[in-house]
């Protein structure tokens, strides 16, 4: 994977997780809108990371793989191994 | 359902193999407070629960414990990939490579294959988060018992993050059972004790 490929998907799992750690928060303070309006902007960050990650590099989601101009959802590496990760 | 996303919740980047530390680090894979029973605890207590709160998180925390799954899978793997086997001998690995090589297998760090009777579904909503709110606890006992026995910064740095959860869910799972007694004490919600089901 390239450098510019791994910082971009670094970026995803920082997003990914204050995003996913926000939605436990709110489970249980589910009243809290200031919260929520985090979680909203971390939505809409990590939706435009993922697109531009997607877009260049191929994709993360199951879901995008028809949207790729080829088959390339079994393009190394995948996350176990270490040069998919940085 | 579920949908694979194709990164890790944490990155894994082992520098060093390490056959022993990846057998000691397995017990998170698949043994008795690891994060497979985690899972299957959590995503099992789901179907009895009466309350949003307790039906959300379980699912949600449920379904992380995947990525934490995954994230020990990783960790275990790199550790012993491609080790040769004088480290598996020389690092008195040499058992679970007789069956395993250097795959994962979901066993505890004592050898034993995973094993349900590690979890507790009851049926008793009270009852479950009070397990949950101990699993966490043994979860994250046992993350600094690797800690302990771990001086690979790149391995304690994914361990760190990993036990850090637990103690998370821990909070989680306690404002969790508080919101349930008091929707119990203001009979908000039933289907607890020897009530009848409706």
């Amino acid at each position: 994977m390239s450098e510019e490929a791994l910082n971009l998907l670094k970026k995803i799992q920082q997003t990914t997780f204050a995003s996913y750690d926000m939605l436990l928060y709110l489970d249980t303070h589910e009243d809290d809108k200031k919260a929520f309006k985090l979680l909203q902007s971390l939505g809409t960050k990590k939706k435009a990371l993922i697109a531009e990650y997607e877009d260049k590099f191929g994709p993360l989601m199951q879901s995008a793989v028809p949207e790729q101009e080829s088959f390339n959802w079994l393009d190394n590496p995948w996350p176990w191994e270490k040069e998919g990760n940085k | 359902m579920f949908e694979y996303k194709k990164f890790l919740e944490y990155p894994v980047k082992i520098k060093n193999t390490n056959p022993r530390l990846a057998n000691i680090i397995i017990t998170q894979y698949g043994g008795p407070n690891g994060e497979l029973a985690a899972s299957v605890r959590y995503l099992s207590q789901r179907y009895t629960m009466p309350d949003k709160v307790s039906k959300g998180l379980l699912t949600d925390i449920g379904t992380e414990e995947l990525a934490h799954l995954e994230i020990v899978g990783s960790l275990v793997s790199q550790l012993s990939k491609c080790a040769p086997p004088e480290e598996w001998e020389k690092l008195q690995s040499w058992e679970y490579y007789s069956d395993n090589g250097a795959s994962v297998y979901p066993q505890s760090a004592q050898g034993s294959p995973f094993n349900a009777a590690s979890i507790a579904v009851t049926g008793d909503p009270l009852t479950n988060l009070y397990e949950d709110l101990a699993a966490e606890q043994k979860a994250r006992a046992v993350y600094d018992n690797i800690l302990r026995l771990s001086d690979d910064p790149d391995v304690n740095e994914v361990i760190k993050f990993l036990r850090q959860r637990e103690v998370v869910h821990f909070q989680r799972f306690g404002e969790a059972l508080d919101k349930m007694q008091s929707d119990l004490k203001q009979k908000k919600i039933t289907g607890t004790g020897l009530k009848k089901c409706k």
